[in-house]
């Protein structure tokens, strides 16, 4: 029986930067969800400050995933290794960035969304890391 | 033609109109001072006041009906909430502004993309410069505010050189706008390689130089050939560098705008709670200045979100190719090459326009 074929160098490069934009995507999706919630809601206090903590929290971490997955670095072997987990952490924050919209519990679903997308910059930095 | 053009001494009627048609340009006037523009002009001129029109009415349009809101809203006090072109990934042209929550929007025309320019696919550019290649978002991330100043800032110095060249009056006004040019060929190719990765260019920039003086000195004698052969040197010189310098342009100006957008969309959610927060306690003038104010976020928010800066930097790139080709075809008909330079120098004032609005924003932060 033969093997499934290899996926070649480019195909990999073109996921990764696919799974990239995806995640990207969908951390804007939160942000545009919290600022909705900060414009819309009635209470102040705790539930405002958090939201706006959330809000800043998102917008950074975007920034930060728009500066580690830069092409170079996609293009690195040690992350094109990492590809599949990369891919995975992207459908699953894809996943809850579909769930944003109608979600009663924005704290708490922009929460899972900031969490995956640490996860997917904590995948780049540390295969990086394997390469230097 | 050109025998006839070469062999020439007289001056050519058409520079001072050619010089006085480049200041034009510069200071960004639209009309043509020219009587005998061809047909083409006359085109992009009827289809400039079209447009013109069309927007202008668009804007009556939506002025009209922030009014209309405004007055309605103050006796009902709705709950409001962002329009649907109010998102940073937002393609559409429905414009940014307030809505009642909850109301109908137009959401699926939001779905419409915004039609890109166009690149050019034939690279008219001869001469290819050691150390200038294609720039990416990588090499442009490592360049220091600075250096992207700089991408700018040599475009602006470049054209300012090409005036001053078809601007000579004499001889001595002649040999300091040579010189001018030279340097800034020289400025540009610095800045491409910068943009392109490569680091410092000194021996590009010095190249770029001696080929110049040789050009001009060797071969010509009269002031007009000179001024011609002048500008062919320096515009087939700044072929490459200026086409890494429009991809480079397009990837700052993008970067900028991404940032803007997301403080805009920040502020405007925070002016939009205030609406909210004034409509149960509010008198009639706070609300209604709170109302302005959060209009005031979402056209702050629509002039970035309609802007294009790739459009920008490939119409930029465009223009010096025809400008090129203009210069490298020409056989004494100045007016072909009078449009192409208009134009060139047109699009590197909106360039310095759109840098410096971005730049200004970011200055004052979330103040809206």
């Amino acid at each position: 029986m033969a093997n499934a074929p290899t996926p070649k160098l480019d195909e990999i490069a073109s996921d990764l930067r696919k799974s990239r934009d995806d995640s990207l995507a969908a951390l804007q999706v939160a942000i545009d969800r919290v600022e909705h919630e900060i414009a819309t809601t009635d209470q102040v206090g705790p539930f405002l400050k958090r939201l706006a903590d959330r809000d800043d929290a998102l917008v950074n971490e975007a920034a930060a995933l728009r500066a580690a997955a830069t092409e170079a670095v996609l293009a690195l072997p040690e992350v094109m290794q990492a590809a599949t987990a990369l891919t995975s952490v992207s459908q699953r924050i894809q996943k809850v960035a579909q769930r944003l919209p109608a979600a009663k519990d924005v704290l708490a679903t922009t929460a899972a969304t900031l969490s995956l997308g640490q996860q997917f910059v904590d995948l780049i930095v540390n295969a990086q890391k394997k390469s230097s | 033609m050109k025998a006839t053009h070469r062999t020439s001494t007289s001056p050519h009627p058409c520079h001072t109109r050619l010089a006085a048609a480049v200041l034009a340009s510069v200071a960004l006037v639209s009309c043509s001072p020219y009587p005998h523009s061809d047909s083409s002009q006359m085109l992009s001129t009827e289809m400039d006041s079209l447009g013109t029109s069309y927007s202008a009415a668009n804007k009556r349009i939506a002025a009209e009906q922030r009014l209309n809101h405004r007055l309605e809203w103050s006796f009902t006090r709705p709950e409001l909430d962002f329009g649907p072109g109010c998102e940073v990934n937002a393609a559409g042209s429905v414009v940014c502004d307030l809505i009642q929550k909850g109301s109908v929007s137009l959401a699926a025309d939001a779905s419409t993309p915004i039609a890109a320019a166009a690149k050019s696919a034939e690279d008219i550019c001869r001469v290819q410069i050691p150390g200038v290649g294609t720039p990416t978002r990588n090499t442009i991330k490592a360049l220091k505010p600075l250096q992207r100043d700089d991408v700018i800032v040599s475009l602006k110095t470049y054209t300012a050189a090409l005036v001053a060249v078809t601007r000579a009056q004499d001889r001595a006004d002649f040999d300091t706008a040579a010189g001018k040019a030279s340097a800034a060929v020289g400025g540009l190719v610095q800045s491409a390689a910068l943009a392109s990765g490569a680091g410092a260019a000194p021996l590009a920039g010095a190249l770029a130089e001696a080929s110049v003086d040789v050009v001009l000195w060797v071969i010509g004698q009269a002031l007009d050939y000179q001024r011609l052969e002048e500008l062919r040197a320096a515009t087939e010189r700044a072929c490459e560098p200026v086409h890494a310098l429009a991809i480079a342009l397009g990837f700052i100006l993008e970067e900028q705008r991404g940032n803007e957008l997301q403080e805009l969309r920040k502020q405007l959610a925070w002016n939009i709670r205030t609406v909210n927060q004034l409509r149960g306690q509010g008198n009639a003038q706070s609300y209604g200045a709170a109302i302005d104010a959060a209009e005031a976020s979402a056209d702050a928010f629509q002039n970035i979100r309609v802007t294009d800066p790739d459009a920008l930097a490939n119409a930029l790139r465009d223009a010096h190719d025809k400008l090129v080709l203009a210069v490298r075809n020409n056989t004494g008909e100045s007016d072909a090459l009078i449009v192409s330079l208009t134009t060139f120098a047109k699009y590197v004032g909106q360039l310095e326009i759109a840098t410096a609005n971005v730049s200004a924003s970011a200055a004052a932060g979330k103040k809206p």
